[in-house]
């Protein structure tokens, strides 16, 4: 069901969530696969361990047991879940000694692998993709779920976001940790909060020019009015001091004056898509009321809109 | 077939591979040559058994400040946003959906001091989308070498449900060192040549390029010439082996014939099939057996076109250049002539016509598969031009 222009909504039906704990603990180790997963998950990347934790919370009730394989679909999004890998490559062929790296790692490479492990270990059948786009991908991620189950394409999709360090983070925070959704249709007699998402994009020259901005503007405004049922009292806003992401945090907060308290996250530039799919999947509480709202402006152009509420 | 069809309408086209920077010289190509693939200056050297079929020098410089791979869609996606007439207006309005394996992975092969800043391997659709002033969706799709068979049955859903009227879509792939030197350490490079459904076939040989279309709604393509329909799409999972298709093979013949119910099409409507086709021993056999299940005993009588013989396995452009090949077949109203293999593996009967025949029905079926078990099917219903 698409109730407006250029919005995807489904019913979520449970979450999982990965993450380090803050503080970390003094080694800086939170994570055992071993423990969290059982033997046997060894040569898998960092990343994709994490996206099974989160799958198997996400999947602790039973409800994938409900639909055929065929009507099981997967979207993951990531930016930097293999770059580590990929360094592990360059290096050993720079050496002259590609002999050394795993065969068992190596399909790793293909990004896509992450998201894939995830469908063999459940049987998730009716689709595999993954969606990168720079910080936004966790959400695009939710948006084509939205899009996927009205579409017809299945009953029942697992939708988010995993992410590793990426070893060239330069400047930008490296991200760890997986955050899903599980996701349904919306339909009149589904229960369950909604995620509403929709997407856009500032070509980051336009934000030097007054047309471009007032594009945005009117970019940004119709989207939190496709995506907010009602003006939620909060909205976590990840931008970062780029012409573009300024431009678009501006028409956020223009939107929001009065009505709607704006957070911004702190150490909002990071190299990855986790962080909005954290705050999304954290919102899912039994007390949900009102809609929570997440808004993310990227350096490149894109632009991601998602609330949760209350059905 | 008029513009008032509804569906999704390929008005624009754009391509450079290493037939050459443009459609013209796509076809000819096709038509015309067998190229060969070449070592990779910085990597053959260090891994032997890399070749790839690439984009001649000089062929796609654009200027542009970006990496390669962004360089190549940006080519391909100039080529396409001309051919369909697109104003500034709808420009700016235009979505931009883009498939792509390695993203800009290659921009960072033998770059020992990285730059301050962080660079995002996956920007392709974010960069063609700033370069060309699109607002529209933007979104970057990475399924390994089904990646633009994703992304361009995502955007027939984004016009199907009114989020765009109008989608860049397409695949764009540059060689990065991950990719090809992982494919040796895995034992899937053909040391000569990308040769699928031969009987000697040894791997695959990767080629770079980019394949674009302008796709369009019915209502903002009235009026404008039409290449012809996505009329179909089917995505299925194998969820069985990370890097080895599922041998039961009813995951892709699941795709195939969710394309051709879209498209309300049976086996008898298929004129052509452009295959995934890699030259990897298994993947073409199960290939066969999977058009065998879904054609039936059409399978002798259905033209298949083997594109990857001409360009190499372009990966996550590779299903892009399908369509694009499938258009200008359309188009042309023939299929050109196969580059034929010296013995055709008995185990894949299929008809590699070597000599151009006509495309006697408007549809094509089109597969893309992928590491993952990933899963597409498309179908092209041409039109007239």
């Amino acid at each position: 069901m698409t109730a407006r222009h250029g919005v995807a909504e489904a019913t979520v039906v449970g979450t999982g969530v990965v993450v380090p704990p803050v503080p970390l603990p003094p080694d800086g180790r939170w994570f055992d696969h071993r423990s969290r997963l059982g033997r046997g998950h060894r040569y898998l990347p960092e990343a994709c361990h994490y996206l099974m934790a989160a799958a198997r919370e996400a999947l602790a009730d039973g409800a994938a047991e409900q639909h055929a394989p065929e009507r099981r679909g997967i979207v993951v999004g990531t930016n930097s879940a293999v770059t580590a890998l990929h360094a592990d490559i360059e290096s050993a062929v720079r050496d002259g000694g590609i002999d050394s790296l795993s065969p068992m790692r190596v399909p790793f490479f293909s990004v896509n692998l992450v998201a894939a492990k995830l469908s063999t270990e459940h049987g998730f059948k009716g689709f595999n993709v993954t969606v990168s786009s720079p910080r936004v991908a966790g959400l695009e991620a939710v948006h084509l779920a939205g899009r996927a189950l009205p579409a017809g394409r299945g009953d029942l999709v697992l939708a988010g976001a995993t992410e590793a360090p990426d070893p060239r983070a330069g400047d930008a925070l490296p991200e760890s940790g997986a955050a899903l959704l599980l996701l349904r249709a919306r339909t009149a007699a589904a229960p369950g909060p909604v995620v509403r998402t929709a997407l856009r994009f500032l070509p980051p020259r336009a934000a030097a020019t007054p047309a471009g901005r007032e594009r945005a503007g009117r970019a940004v405004r119709e989207a939190l009015d496709g995506v907010c049922p009602a003006p939620p009292p909060a909205l976590h806003l990840l931008s970062d001091d780029s012409p573009a992401a300024r431009t678009a945090a501006d028409a956020v907060r223009a939107w929001c004056a009065g009505t709607t308290e704006v957070t911004e996250v702190t150490g909002s530039r990071r190299a990855g898509a986790l962080a909005p799919l954290e705050l999304l999947a954290r919102a899912v509480r039994p007390d949900l009321t009102g809609p929570e709202a997440v808004v993310v402006a990227s350096r490149e152009g894109n632009l991601a809109f998602a609330t949760v509420a209350a059905r | 077939m008029g513009t008032t069809d509804p569906g999704v309408h390929v008005t624009g086209l754009g391509a450079v591979s290493c037939l050459g920077a443009g459609t013209g010289a796509f076809w000819t190509g096709l038509t015309s040559t067998a190229p060969r693939p070449a070592p990779v200056a910085g990597l053959t050297e260090r891994v032997p058994d890399v070749l790839a079929y690439q984009v001649p020098e000089g062929a796609a410089d654009t200027g542009d400040p970006y990496g390669r791979a962004t360089r190549l869609a940006l080519h391909a996606a100039r080529q396409a946003v001309a051919d369909a007439g697109l104003s500034d207006d709808e420009i700016a309005g235009m979505a931009v959906v883009l498939g792509t394996a390695g993203g800009e992975s290659g921009e960072r092969d033998g770059v020992t001091t990285p730059p301050a800043g962080w660079a995002p391997v996956f920007r392709l659709a974010s960069e063609v989308g700033g370069e060309l002033g699109a607002f529209g969706t933007n979104i970057n799709v990475s399924n390994a070498c089904a990646a633009s068979g994703y992304a361009l049955s995502v955007a027939m859903d984004l016009i199907d449900c009114g989020e765009a009227d109008t989608v860049l879509v397409g695949g764009a792939e540059a060689l990065g060192w991950a990719p090809l030197a992982g494919f040796s350490r895995l034992g899937a490079n053909d040391p000569e040549l990308c040769r699928p459904f031969d009987a000697d076939r040894r791997g695959t040989v990767f080629g770079e390029g980019a394949a674009m279309l302008v796709v369009r709604s019915a209502r903002a393509a009235a009026g404008r010439p039409s290449y012809g329909r996505l009329s179909g799409g089917g995505w299925s999972c194998d969820a069985h082996h990370l890097t080895a298709p599922d041998p039961a093979g009813d995951q892709p013949v699941r795709a195939a014939r969710e394309a051709l119910r879209e498209a309300a099409s049976g086996p008898e409507d298929i004129g052509c099939v452009v295959p995934h086709g890699t030259g990897t021993a298994h993947n073409d056999v199960l290939e066969t057996r999977v058009l065998r299940e879904v054609l039936g005993d059409r399978l002798e009588r259905v033209p298949l076109f083997s594109l990857k013989a001409f360009i190499g396995h372009t990966a996550g452009a590779a299903a892009a250049f399908a369509v694009v090949a499938a258009a200008l077949m359309a188009r042309h109203g023939r299929i050109p002539a196969n580059i034929a293999p010296r013995r055709q593996d008995p185990e894949c009967p299929v008809w590699l016509p070597r000599e151009p025949v006509p495309l006697r029905r408007r549809r094509i079926l089109l597969n893309a598969y992928a590491f993952g078990g990933s899963n597409v099917s498309l179908v092209f219903e041409g039109g007239t031009r």
